[in-house]
């Protein structure tokens, strides 16, 4: 197949014509479409090599009422981010996505009495057209490289959550995407919305099991934080090794509000993420709390942007990375405060543990601060097993594998400590399996 | 139990013991005492199977085997054990956590599931009396690995994981150093419990601190990388008395 302009063009009327879009959506695709053959990749991934003309870009899956209808190796791939499937039922907003579509849907009367709309992003589109529209492409536009014009183009699937003023979400909303076709895009598109005072968790996991051959998984998350609202999201990729993940993930946080991002990334054939977060109201802060973990030849390029706007603003980045086999690990950590911010301050602390000698790892910080009364700092540690805790370890009865996952999950612990109970023992035990057979 | 046979040892191209020879039978306390630097530590690690510590001549007998080549996990599963003179720190790696693995090791039973309330629950059930006996509460399951612990805190830690695998002969090395007077009490009592319990002892000392804690069995002294002399009680108060020179004539 050759990607001409016409055939994506016709695969965005197609996609927005089945999913019953409005004009302006439509219109938004068409333009995409085109401005995909004009643009180049995102900087942060222009050595990534996608083979655009091989893939399927809308791949619609069977919905089911009840998790049991879904199909053996869904929910497989699904127990594996975690949690059971008796567990699954009683989560109170949860959503699951395959390839192009949300197959599965739970969200709590608890949820629409305290106003919250928490839904796939394409039910939000026909029952909240305006509030969608406001925030919808407006962190992240098509015009700003390859990736995002392909997302705009044939985005399908993805949740909408808006927490009114003042509310506070008591438990954390989840949405599962697992890419199931081969060879599959999965472009879903999310958009979490906290009013001001507002308080919620997402926790959105990833997955694709391990028959998949190629796969691009090219998501937008856009994150809202008004002020002296409270969003945290969490994310637990697992991908399979011929999964490349190039997902765009953008916040902003207004005045006194907080947003934290909690990230776990195990897998993929290739990674290049750069979130970016803008601290535009003063008093606001972000945390950016990473875990990675690469083996055999995968790689992953991942950063983080965050640009202080205004007076007062915090920031915190922490990166862990291990490295195993050929895999290569790298971290951006990009930190700016700008003239007139006064009193804020940044830190990027980035750590990498290398299991073998063919391993690498690179920390490239990029600090910059215009204002004077503003402080920023950086740590970075790139090390090896040492020997003395091998052996320690060792001496103990431990084998060589077990003590190094015993050491690797403790050099984890500072961020799955973050991460909510069940994952994190999913976490420990992709970790194990990772690790065996070295 | 433990036998040595000339044992020579190589670290980073020194040749730190010049053909060691010992032998420790089962149930009894062994005591190595030497100057600095004579060597009893590299008869630790070398004994436990150290990668920096190449064995160039001779070899270790455990049981009436051959371990000179076995890497050190099989010798910890075949009953050896080593206390640390200086135990590494492991950052994140929670001690609830790290002691249920070690039980597990030895027992094959696990803790209902790993939730931290679980694992605590199922290391005092089987550790319990001993986590009292060293002065350690329920709270110092939630350390890291000797990260922040003190002196001593690190040496009792060490006598800890002894019962949680009860080995067959465990050595200590210098478990008796940097410690203050009630540490070194309830280090003395420990041990005498583990004597108690079948476990056979070698204990490596400086300062001879623990002598009078227990029932010593044999006594050897090391001087540049060998054993120059061994003996009873005796041989002990001498060396106290007039130092090792007493030996080396």
């Amino acid at each position: 197949m050759t990607l001409t302009e016409e055939f994506l063009v016709s695969k965005a009327r197609q996609i927005s014509r089945e999913l019953g879009e409005p004009d302006w959506l439509r219109e938004m695709r068409e333009r995409s479409a085109r401005l995909f053959f004009k643009l180049d990749m995102p900087e942060h991934a222009r050595h990534v090599k996608v083979d655009f003309e091989s893939l399927e870009y809308f791949s619609p899956a069977e919905k089911a009422e009840k998790l049991e209808e879904l199909p053996q190796e869904i929910r497989e791939t699904l127990e594996a981010l975690g949690i059971p499937e008796e567990e699954m039922e009683m989560l109170a907003g949860m959503q699951v996505q395959v390839d192009s579509s949300i197959v599965y849907q739970t969200f709590s009367d608890q949820l629409k009495s305290l106003g919250v709309i928490a839904m796939p992003i394409d039910r939000a589109i026909r029952e909240h057209e305006d509030l969608v529209r406001s925030y919808f492409a407006r962190l992240a536009g098509p015009e700003e490289n390859k990736i995002l014009a392909l997302h705009y183009a044939l985005w399908a699937g993805g949740t909408f959550i808006y927490v009114p003023e003042g509310v506070e979400v008591p438990f954390p909303i989840s949405a599962l995407f697992v890419m199931r076709s081969l060879p599959v895009a999965q472009a879903d598109h999310t958009i979490v919305v906290a009013e001001e005072g507002a308080k919620v968790h997402y926790i959105e996991g990833c997955s694709a099991p391990s028959y998949i051959r190629e796969a691009l998984h090219y998501g937008v998350t856009e994150v809202w934080a008004y002020p002296g609202a409270e969003v945290r999201i969490t994310t637990m990729q697992n991908w399979a090794n011929h999964v490349i993940n190039l997902p765009t993930k953008r916040g902003v946080a207004m005045s006194r509000a907080k947003i934290e991002w909690v990230e776990s990334l195990m897998g993929s054939k290739h990674t290049a993420v750069r979130p970016v977060i803008h601290l535009r109201g003063e008093g606001s802060s972000a945390r950016n709390v990473g875990l990675s973990f690469v083996k055999g030849e995968e790689r992953h390029d991942a950063g983080v942007v965050i640009r202080h706007l205004a007076p007062n603003t915090k920031s915190q980045v922490i990166s862990k990375s291990v490295a195993k086999d050929r895999g290569s690990t790298n971290f951006y950590g990009k930190v700016e405060i700008v003239q007139g911010a006064k009193g804020s301050s940044g830190f990027v602390q980035c750590d990498s543990l290398l299991l073998s000698p063919e391993a690498s790892s690179e920390t490239i910080p990029a600090l910059r601060s215009d204002e004077i009364d503003s402080e920023l700092g950086h740590e970075a540690y790139v090390g090896k097993v040492a020997e003395d805790k091998l052996f320690y370890l060792m001496s103990r009865g431990l084998s060589e594998e077990e003590a190094i996952t015993m050491i690797v999950l403790g050099f984890f612990e500072p961020v799955v400590r973050d991460i909510p109970f069940e994952y994190a023992n999913e976490i420990k035990k992709l970790i194990e399996l990772s690790i065996k057979g070295m | 139990m433990l036998r040595l046979e000339g044992l020579r040892v190589r670290v980073e191209d020194r040749e730190i013991l010049k053909g060691a020879d010992l032998e420790v039978q089962r149930g009894q306390v062994h005591l190595i005492i030497g100057p600095n630097g004579s060597g009893k530590s590299t008869l630790a690690l070398a004994v436990a199977g150290h990668p920096a510590y190449e064995v160039v001549g001779g070899r270790i007998f455990f049981e009436g085997e051959d371990i000179t080549s076995l890497p050190p996990d099989e010798r910890a599963r075949r009953g050896l054990f080593l206390a640390f003179q200086n135990p590494v720190e492991i950052e994140g790696l929670n001690m609830a956590d790290y002691l249920a693995k070690l039980i597990e090791k030895r027992t094959g039973e696990k803790p209902l599931t790993p939730l931290r309330e679980h694992v605590v629950e199922f290391v005092m059930e089987k550790l319990g009396p001993y986590l009292e006996a060293l002065g350690f509460n329920e709270g110092f399951l939630d350390r890291e690995i000797n990260v922040g612990f003190s002196g001593g805190e690190k040496k009792k830690f060490e006598i800890l994981q002894m019962f949680a695998l009860r080995p067959k002969l465990a050595i200590l090395d210098e478990p008796d150093s940097g410690v203050d007077v009630d540490s070194l009490n309830v280090i003395g009592r420990l041990l005498d419990r583990a004597v108690q319990e079948g476990i056979t002892l070698l204990l490596i000392t400086h300062t001879g601190g623990l002598y009078r804690h227990l029932k010593v069995d044999r006594v050897h002294v090391m001087y540049d990388g060998r054993i120059v002399a061994s003996g009873g009680g005796d041989l002990f108060e001498r060396i106290q008395e007039s130092g090792f020179e007493v030996v080396m004539r």
